[in-house]
C-alpha cells in the first residue's frame, strides 16, 4: 500500500475554498474598519497569506493510498486522522474539476462511501488522470465495478439521457429564488447596516412610508433572486444525467465541473417539487432521495433541474423507470379535512398580524394581508394533498411548495400513522412515512380508516424482500 | 376519476378479507409499571425548580405554575404510560405512543442496522433501559424497559436483522 502524496495542485485549490469561506467576513471587517484602499488591500493579502499557509501545511500533512481492500486518508497536523472506506463500501467515485484543478489538468476525487452521511466520505483535492485511474480500477477489481467511468455510448443515447438547453437553464434560474436565498442576504444585509453606518446613517434606511418600505423590500428581494439567478447557472451549466445500466450519472456545473455516479439501487424516491415561482408557471424539479447523499447540498440531489410537470413522468420513465408511475390521479382527504388544513396556519396569521396591529394601530391594517394568505395557504395544502399506493406509494402534499413524492414501497424505513386529539373527533390521521435518505414523506388529514389500512399494507410490504 | 366511487372502495381497503388484518390493532406489551415512577420523578426534577423559579420572580401569580406542575408529575406519566405500547414481531417493530397525537410506527427488521441499549443514571435506580434501534432514516426508540427485557429485545432484534440484511 503505497501512500502518496497529493498533486501539487491541491495547495492551490485548498487555498481558493479558504479564501472562499474567509472572504465575506474579511470584507466586513475591512469595510468597518474604514481607512480606505491600503486598508483593504492589506486585509486582502493577510487573508490570502492565511489561506495559502493553511493550504500548504494540510497538502504537506495529506497522505492518500489504497490496497488492502480499502481506501485510506490521513491527515493532520498535530493530532493524525485517519478515514478509511472498504472497496466494497465505495458507492462511487464522484469527480469536481474546479478552476485550479483544470489549470494543472487533475481532478478531484470524492470517494463516496455507501453509509451516508458526510463523515464517512474521502475527498482528495488534486490528483493526477492516471492515479484518479488507478484507483477506480483497484476498486472496480474487487467491488462490483462503481468505480467505472460509464460508456459512451449510453450518454450518446437519447432516450436514455437528459440535457438542459440554455433556454431551459435560465428558466430554471430565473424560477430558482427560494426564502432559503432571502434570509441569509436579510441577515447580512442588517449585519453590515449596524456594523457600518452610524446611528443617524442607519436612521436613514428606517422607511418612513410604505411605499418606502416596499422599496427597501423589493431591493432585498432583487439581490436574493439574483444571487440564486447566479448560483443556479453556475451550479447546473451543462446538466446532462444518463442513465447507464444500474448507474445515473449526473454531470453539471460551469466553474467547477462536478460529475456524480449514483447506484440505481440506493434510490429510494424521487420528488417532484412545484416551489411558489415555479408553479403558476407548471414548472417543477426533480430530486432524487438516495441513501449515502442525505448530506449532500441540494443540487447534488438534482435529477432533473427544470421541466414541465405534466413532462415529469416522461422524463423520469428516461432515467428512472423503476419510479415512473402516473401522478395525477390521487385519492384525496375528505371535505371535512379542509378546516383543519385553513385553521391552524390562519391562527398563527391572526397572531402575527395582531401585533404590529397592536403596536402601531391603524397604520399597520395592511398586516391583515397576512391571515388571508395564511387561509389560501391552508387551502392550498387541503388541495395539494393526494396519495396513492400500488406499485409505489405517492404521496403529494404542499408546506410552500407543492411536492410530489414516488417511493420504493419495498424500501420504506419506516411507517408511521398519527391521531391528534381533535383528529379523534374528526376520525381523522396523518400518514408519514420515512425513506433511505432520512426525508419523511406524509400527507395529513386522511381518513382514519384509510390510514391505519395504508400504514398496514406500507409496513407489511416494507418488511418483505421486494 | 376523483369520484368513481367503486375505484376509490378498492383502493381505500375495502376489501374486508384483506389488508386490515396485516397488523393487530395495536401493539402487545405495555411498558413496567416503573416507567410511571421513573417518568414521575423525572418529572419532578424540572417540576420543583420551576415553581421554586415562578415564585421567586413573580411573586403569589408564580403560584399557577402549581397545578401544571402537579399535572407534569401526577397525570402526564400515567396518560403516558397508559399509551405506549410496543411489540417486536418477526418483521417489524411495532410502537404506539403519544398523549396529544398518538402515533404507531412500524420499523422493518430489515432496515435495522444496530440496536442500542442505554441506563441514564436515575433510570438505573428503577431497573429501567432505553432500547434504540437505528436505521438509515434515523433512531426510534422505546424509552424505559426492563433491563433484562431490554437485552433480549435487543438481542432478538439482532438477530432478525442479521439474517435480513439490505438497507
Amino acid at each position: 500500500m503505497r501512500e502518496r502524496r497529493l498533486h501539487h495542485a491541491a495547495v492551490g485549490a485548498e487555498a481558493l475554498s479558504g479564501l472562499r469561506g474567509i472572504a465575506i467576513p474579511l470584507v466586513v471587517l475591512a469595510v468597518v474598519g474604514g481607512g480606505g484602499a491600503d486598508r483593504i488591500v492589506f486585509f486582502g493579502l493577510l487573508g490570502l497569506a492565511f489561506a495559502v499557509v493553511t493550504a500548504f501545511v494540510a497538502w504537506q500533512t495529506t497522505r492518500w493510498s489504497y490496497g488492502d481492500g480499502e481506501v485510506r486518508l490521513r491527515r493532520g497536523l498535530f493530532s493524525e486522522r485517519i478515514t478509511s472506506v472498504p472497496f466494497d463500501r465505495v458507492q462511487s467515485i464522484d469527480t469536481v474539476r474546479g478552476p485550479v484543478q483544470r489549470l494543472f489538468g487533475v481532478v478531484e476525487l470524492h470517494v463516496q462511501s455507501a453509509g451516508g452521511g458526510s463523515g464517512g466520505e474521502i475527498v482528495l483535492k488534486a490528483v493526477t488522470p492516471a492515479d484518479a485511474a488507478e484507483l477506480r480500477a483497484a476498486v472496480a477489481d474487487e467491488a462490483d465495478e462503481p468505480g467505472a467511468e460509464p460508456a459512451a455510448a449510453a450518454a450518446e443515447d437519447p432516450e436514455r439521457s437528459l440535457t438542459l438547453s440554455t433556454r431551459s437553464l435560465i428558466v430554471a434560474a430565473l424560477t430558482s429564488g427560494s426564502l432559503a436565498v432571502l434570509l441569509p442576504v436579510v441577515a447580512g444585509a442588517s449585519q453590515v447596516l449596524d456594523d457600518v453606518l452610524s446611528e443617524e446613517q442607519a436612521e436613514m434606511f428606517v422607511p418612513e412610508t410604505w411605499t418606502d418600505l416596499a422599496l427597501i423590500v423589493a431591493a432585498v428581494v432583487g439581490f436574493a433572486w439574483l444571487l440564486s439567478f447566479l448560483g443556479t447557472i453556475v451550479a447546473f451549466a451543462g446538466f446532462r444525467a444518463t442513465r447507464d445500466g444500474d448507474r445515473i450519472r449526473i454531470e453539471r456545473g460551469v466553474v467547477e465541473r462536478r460529475a456524480a455516479t449514483v447506484p440505481v439501487a440506493r434510490i429510494h424516491a424521487v420528488r417532484i417539487v412545484e416551489s411558489p415561482l415555479r408553479e403558476p408557471f407548471g414548472l417543477a424539479q426533480v430530486r432524487i432521495e438516495s441513501a449515502g447523499y442525505a448530506q449532500e447540498p441540494a443540487s447534488a440531489q438534482t435529477l432533473v433541474p427544470i421541466v414541465r410537470r405534466r413532462d415529469a413522468v416522461e422524463v423520469i420513465a428516461r432515467l428512472l423507470p423503476e419510479l415512473a408511475v402516473p401522478l395525477d390521479v390521487l385519492d384525496r382527504p375528505p371535505p371535512r379535512a379542509l378546516r383543519r388544513f385553513v385553521l391552524p396556519p390562519v391562527v398563527a396569521g391572526v397572531v402575527a398580524a395582531a401585533v404590529p396591529v397592536g403596536l402601531f394601530g391603524a397604520v399597520a391594517l395592511p398586516a391583515l394581508a397576512v391571515p388571508l394568505a395564511a387561509a389560501a395557504l391552508g387551502v392550498g395544502r387541503y388541495r395539494a394533498a393526494g396519495w396513492r399506493l400500488d406499485s409505489r406509494l405517492v404521496l403529494r402534499s404542499r408546506r410552500l411548495a407543492r411536492t410530489t413524492s414516488v417511493a420504493d414501497v419495498h424500501r420504506l424505513q419506516r411507517v408511521t400513522g398519527a391521531q391528534s386529539i381533535p383528529q379523534r373527533r374528526a376520525a381523522l390521521g396523518d400518514l408519514e412515512v420515512a425513506v433511505s435518505s432520512g426525508r419523511r414523506l406524509g400527507v395529513r388529514h386522511l381518513e382514519r380508516a384509510t390510514v391505519d389500512d395504508l400504514v398496514g399494507r406500507l409496513a407489511a410490504t416494507a418488511a418483505r424482500p421486494g | 376519476v376523483l369520484d368513481d366511487e367503486p375505484a376509490r372502495g378498492v383502493r381505500q381497503g375495502a376489501d374486508p378479507a384483506g389488508p386490515r388484518t396485516l397488523i393487530p390493532t395495536e401493539p402487545a406489551n405495555r411498558l413496567p409499571e416503573a416507567a410511571k415512577a421513573f417518568w414521575r420523578t423525572l418529572g419532578a426534577f424540572a417540576a420543583v425548580p420551576a415553581v421554586v423559579a415562578a415564585v421567586a420572580f413573580l411573586g403569589t401569580i408564580g403560584l399557577v405554575a402549581l397545578p401544571v406542575a402537579a399535572a407534569a408529575v401526577a397525570i402526564v406519566p400515567v396518560v403516558r404510560w397508559r399509551r405506549w405500547r410496543y411489540e417486536v414481531r418477526e418483521d417489524e417493530i411495532d410502537l404506539q405512543h403519544g398523549i396529544w397525537s398518538v402515533k404507531r410506527t412500524l420499523v422493518p427488521i430489515r432496515r435495522v442496522q444496530h440496536v442500542d441499549t442505554s441506563v441514564g443514571a436515575l433510570q438505573g435506580s428503577f431497573g429501567l433501559a432505553t432500547v434504540t434501534f437505528h436505521t438509515a432514516a434515523g433512531q426510534t426508540e422505546i424509552p424505559a424497559v426492563e433491563r433484562g427485557e431490554a437485552e433480549a429485545i435487543r438481542t432478538r432484534v439482532a438477530e432478525l436483522a442479521r439474517t435480513r440484511d439490505d438497507v
